[in-house]
């Protein structure tokens, strides 16, 4: 409600937000949000963390386990797992950023818009929505990857189109329970265009359920990734991928427990990390957690 | 209350033709030949190729293919698997109770745990309790379903020896795929119950029932949960519906005759009938659930009317 | 669509692995002695005592083969009908081969054909009449005789058009007509000779009954088979296993097998379970006796363990190999195909992604059109053996000069070749072979629909044609040109694009020629004339490499390396 006050808020107290909100980052966030800085870094120069070149094929040194000069050991073509994991963190992490912001942007305009709007709108949306939804997710990745062929690309738009539907619906639902709220009907009394109490009344109120479905939205993309590229229809050989290389890994976890568990496990603590920001920033968003 | 049942059921049948025609064409506009998909291991004669293309009627016109295909499932017939031989309505009457046990059982393990988690972490918000499941969630989360059932038969079957590896019959083959089923829903469901929740407790209501010298527990489970419940339903019927075609890859490493693993194997070999039969299925469950959803809305939230 | 189960040359070792097996035997004894004693004293429970020790004692025990108990074999592939007469699927042949009995078998030993259900046979001159005198007093399930009439029978089935059989080998234009000459003499009648007829007998054409046939139509006997073999079909629970019980009637045994008379399994438990992983915890937890396609990763951990033994097939045919597009650039051009050819390190490849088999002469490094040990193989066309330096010097003279990033171009184009397949592992090792000789190998691994259809499109250079064969022929469908998929509207398996008149010739000749050696000799020219003009990248064998519980004794495969003989199999205690 301050915000139809001031459209823009002033420098001072701009800062003074970003200050509170960087205080914020109590116990373990702060770990957190560091660790997701040092996954960010390794993604941008996976040189950092690895000396070896991902692709490398040794015949020499198939399945070795973890030791000094391959920390992560060796994978089935004695290629250095921690370098497929540095390098494979570029590819995930911009593959699941992607498919997320498909699927957010698309949920979040239709869904908010459905539940706004209402009426006519509101069901030609839903109901088209409804057809997708019926739609078996895999059918729908079969179908994208048989209209542009496999890759990366083509299974970033079949994940963040496969997850925008359900997430459509939630931001509605959503949406629905602020709808009705005092402050929405009074902007509407006073006369507030349409777009602006979306953008200043609704969308603030329902910014930390969509942030919920990103972070949600974003392990789910890797790991439907991992599906994919299990069925060969997401990144292709040399390319190294988290999920790809789940996926293969799954036939080692009783012979060669590290080419999975040491990639599942920065795996599963990147998706952690992102998840405990991921709540920080909800409740720092969350007007009225304030 | 009729009426808007009429409605969602008329609603419903526009998804089920519109869902059953998408399916039919795009199965036909894969690349990929249904001839070829019959060959055995070794390869087969063109001549033959050519026989069997006759007979199957795929050396017709899609347009024409597409319009026999409707006109049959029109009068009931879903036709017979050109793999097997069998009828897919008989073919479904197998897969579809292991996938429904499947899925309920999978439910009420994400159900329970994921709701329970939920709730704890959000009335302990900040304290270690909250740390715990968010780490519980997310590790749920962030392990690939076929992980978790690999990991699952190597511990309690082959170690341990208390449950068999994979097939069906009785309760002691549903365990492990349902908790493998499940973990990824019970991740997902206690991190938006923690959400609503906290978000429901910061409500002015909220703070008129406490004012009003409400006791706690009494406050949270009227208006606290009965308010998160909406989002939460809303998830947790949708991740229901995703089960059910989400359940091949529970149902593929457990050995199970699911509805799952039946539609991937139909769209991998190309059998027309099958992927429309599982598709159908997929779509009724799915409509029905929406429904019931909404049904469930009317009476939790007073909100929302039937419109 | 070619085999995609896995692993499928003649010839098969039980046991014969390297300093194993020595050692094995001597811890049998010793655990042997203790069982014994524990046994003789008559105090432990023998269930758990054979649970913890069965296995390993039993080859003590071993000593006559036991009648009794239930087979539990694990399948990669949901079975789907059991009709011979109209299915070729791998899965089902495994199945089916138990309840139905060809008239024919191949002995791999000798590579000759022995009888089964026909006690002998003759070819006309022309070799267009075949003339079959079947053993007398055979029954199916159905008590139903085996005679003339029901081998006619079986003969029409088959080659009916309206009936679209998907029975692979049984090539649709040489079959004309049978004729019943008196109750177990059948004379069949071929449009044109055919070469291949007795090894297509010999795996194909099983009898099924045409009473069974009759009860049911012919689209429902996949679910309810009548055959005559050792074992007949009891239950069948969809997508979960398909249960045998013996035949108590069944006295057609082949001078082939070991014993005569009944099969010694009480049972056969087929269970269908598809992931892997999950197929060998089934095996390790004592759930299952034998599994198909065992991970190579699986195998090289359990391969010492005393509870388990490996059990290989080798199969003949074309192995694991890459039909190579000669119609599509840059592999067009014959000096790229043979640097590829030569640009590949074999022995590394096989010993990098099946290390784990080699020491049973599995998954070997191959180098022809078909592999070593199938009839009438060529080892003369075993050309191109490493050596990266003549495939830069062909590729440098072809006018491919290595660019910038080390990839070699020609006329502004990078080498660039598109490879596609179903399974992991030889790809990603021949990308990284490739890349040093200048070769830029772009891999896809898919399903095999995707891969075919990949192939048919001509989006791929290179596209796998595996197929487990015992007789030469198989190179008609991926090298003659009437196979060349898009002629005409349909699909073939010529998926190499192949249009060489001496090669149709030799093939053509080969499959019309009776003479065994004429015919073996033309098919040698063929596996030449492939090779020199390197349509094919032959890799390794592709063979039936797995492992069995301890306790299972006698089970072979057949001249195809896949299909078990569960009649001479037993379980020890």
């Amino acid at each position: 409600m301050e915000s139809t006050v001031s459209r823009r808020p002033d420098r001072t107290l701009g800062r003074r937000r970003v200050r509170r909100f960087v205080g914020r980052f109590r116990g373990v966030s702060g770990p957190a949000a560091m660790f997701i800085l040092v996954v960010a870094a390794v993604a941008v120069c996976p040189r950092l963390v690895s000396a070896y070149d991902p692709t490398l094929i040794q015949g020499s040194l198939i399945l070795a386990p973890p030791g000094l000069s391959h920390p992560f050991g060796t994978d089935e073509y004695g290629r250095d797992v921690l370098s497929r994991v540095a390098y494979g963190a570029r590819t995930s992490l911009r593959f699941a950023l992607f498919a997320t912001s498909i699927s957010i942007a698309a949920s979040a305009i239709v869904g908010a818009f459905a539940a706004y709007y209402g009426g006519r709108f509101d069901r030609l949306v839903m109901r088209l929505v409804d057809v997708l939804m019926a739609f078996p997710g895999i059918l729908l990745a079969l179908i994208v990857v048989a209209l542009l062929g496999p890759g990366l690309g083509q299974a970033t738009i079949a994940v963040g189109f496969g997850q925008a539907p359900t997430f459509a619906r939630v931001v509605r639902s959503s949406a629905l329970g602020v709808r009705h709220r005092l402050y929405v009907e009074a902007a509407e009394a006073v006369g507030v265009p349409g777009y602006r109490i979306l953008w200043r009344h609704l969308f603030p109120n329902i910014r930390h359920t969509v942030l919920v479905l990103a972070t949600l939205g974003f392990a789910e993309a890797i790991l439907i990734g991992a599906s994919l590229s299990f069925l060969g229809l997401g990144a292709q050989p040399p390319t190294p991928e988290w999920g790809a290389m789940l996926g293969e890994a799954r036939g080692y976890l009783a012979s060669a427990w590290w080419t999975a568990a040491l990639p599942g496990s920065v795996l599963a603590a990147t998706l952690l990390s992102l998840n405990i920001v991921g709540d920080q920033v909800r409740d720092l968003l969350d007007p009225r957690l304030r | 209350m009729s009426a808007f049942l009429l409605s969602r059921l008329l609603h419903g049948v526009f998804v089920l033709v519109g869902v059953v025609f998408a399916v039919s064409l795009m199965i036909h506009l894969i690349p990929g030949d249904p001839v070829k998909a019959l060959e055995g291991d070794s390869p087969m004669p063109k001549e033959q190729m050519d026989i069997i293309r006759h007979q199957m009627g795929f050396d017709r016109p899609l347009v024409v293919q597409l319009a026999d295909e409707m006109a049959r499932l029109l009068r009931g017939d879903l036709g017979r698997s050109f793999r097997s031989n069998v009828p897919v309505v008989r073919e479904l009457q197998g897969a579809i109770p292991s996938t429904l046990s499947l899925a309920v059982a999978a439910m009420i393990i994400a159900a329970t745990a994921g709701g329970v988690a939920g709730a704890v972490a959000a009335v302990q918000r900040g304290r270690w309790l909250d740390s715990m499941v968010t780490a519980f969630a997310v590790i749920g989360v962030s392990m690939p379903t076929f992980w978790i059932g690999i990991l699952l038969i190597f511990l309690l079957s082959v170690q341990l020896r208390w449950l068999p590896t994979s097939g069906e019959g009785g309760l002691r083959t549903l365990i492990m795929p349902a908790i493998t089923l499940g973990w990824y829903p019970a991740g997902a469901l206690a991190r938006l119950v923690r959400s609503e929740i906290l978000e429901v407790l910061q409500q002015e209501y909220v703070g008129v029932a406490r004012a009003k010298g409400l006791r706690e527990r009494t406050v949270l489970r009227r208006h606290v949960l009965r308010n998160a419940l909406i989002p939460t339903l809303t998830l947790a019927m949708m991740q229901f519906g995703i089960l059910l075609s989400g359940a091949v890859v529970a149902e593929t490493v457990f050995g199970r005759n699911g509805l799952g693993r039946f539609l991937v194997e139909g769209i991998l070999h190309k059998d027309f009938p099958v992927v429309q039969g599982a598709v159908l299925v997929i779509a009724v469950v799915y409509t029905l659930t929406n429904l019931a959803t909404d049904l469930l809305y009317a009476c939790i939230d007073p909100r929302v009317r039937f419109q | 669509m070619r085999g995609r189960s896995g692993p499928a040359r003649t010839g098969e070792h039980e046991n014969n692995g390297p300093a194993q097996a020595g050692g094995r035997h001597r811890v049998s004894r010793r655990r042997f002695l203790t069982t014994a004693a524990v046994l003789g004293a008559g105090v432990a429970g023998r269930g758990a005592l054979s649970n913890r020790l069965g296995a390993t004692g039993n080859r003590v025990f071993a000593i006559t083969p036991r009648t009794g108990g239930a087979l539990v074999y694990a399948v990669d592939q949901p079975i789907t009908k059991l009709d011979p007469n109209l299915d070729a699927h791998r899965v089902n042949e495994i199945v089916f081969y138990q309840i139905f009995d060809p008239l024919i078998v191949r002995d791999k030993s000798d590579n000759k054909f022995k009888p089964w259900l026909a006690r002998s046979w003759d070819v006309s001159a022309d070799g267009r009449t075949y003339t079959f005198r079947l053993r007398p007093g055979v029954t199916f399930h159905d008590g139903t005789p085996v005679n003339a009439e029901a081998v006619k029978f079986n003969f029409d089935r088959v080659h009916n058009p309206a009936l679209a059989s998907q029975a692979t080998p049984t090539a649709v234009g040489f079959y004309d007509s049978s004729e019943v000459v008196d109750p177990l003499t059948v004379r069949v009648h071929l449009k044109s000779p055919w070469g291949p007829f007795l090894d297509a007998l010999s795996f194909s054409y099983r009898m099924v009954s045409p009473a069974g046939v009759r009860k049911v139509g012919d689209k429902d006997f996949g679910r309810h088979p009548v055959g005559s073999g050792p074992f007949r079909l009891v239950e069948w629970v969809e997508n979960q296993q398909v249960v045998l019980e013996r035949n108590p009637n069944y006295a057609s045994t082949p001078s082939i097998f070991s014993r005569t008379g009944q099969a010694l399994l009480d049972r056969v438990v087929f269970r269908m379970i598809p992931e892997p992983a999950t197929r060998v915890a089934a095996l390790e937890s004592g759930e299952v006796h034998v599994i198909t396609a065992t991970p190579a990763q699986d195998f090289r951990r359990l391969n010492g363990d005393p509870r388990f033994k490996p059990v290989i097939g080798r199969s003949p045919g074309m192995g694991w190999c890459w039909a190579i597009n000669v119609t599509k650039p840059p592999t067009d051009e014959v000096a790229v195909r043979q640097a590829i050819n030569y640009g590949i390190d074999r022995p590394a490849i096989a010993s990098i992604v099946y290390g784990a088999y080699q020491s049973y002469h599995a998954f070997e490094p191959a180098y022809g059109a078909l592999v070593p040990g199938t009839w009438s193989y060529d080892k003369q066309s075993e050309i191109y053996h490493y050596d990266p330096a003549k495939a830069k010097d062909l590729l440098d003279r072809a006018g491919w000069k290595v660019g910038p990033d080390g990839i070699r171009q020609k006329n502004g184009k990078r080498l660039e070749i598109v490879l596609n397949s179903w399974e992991h592992g030889i790809p990603e090792v021949l990308q990284s072979q490739l890349r040093a000789i200048g070769v830029d190998l772009k891999v896809g691994v898919r399903d095999t629909s995707s891969v075919n259809a990949a192939q048919e499109k001509q989006d791929s250079h290179m596209s796998p044609i595996p197929a487990a064969r015992t007789d030469p022929d198989i190179l008609s469908d991926s090298f003659h040109s009437r196979n060349i998929p898009g002629l005409s509207g349909g699909t073939g398996d010529n998926y190499d694009f192949v249009k060489d008149p001496v090669l149709d010739r030799l093939l053509d000749d080969g499959a019309a020629e009776v003479n065994l050696t004429k015919r073996e000799n033309l098919y040698k020219l063929a596996q030449r004339r492939i090779m020199a003009m390197a349509y094919l990248l032959p890799v390794t064998t592709r063979d039936n490499a797995t492992l069995m519980s301890a306790k299972v004794q006698d089970l072979r495969f057949d001249a195809v390396g896949f299909f078990p003989w569960l009649h001479d199999a037993w379980l020890a205690r």
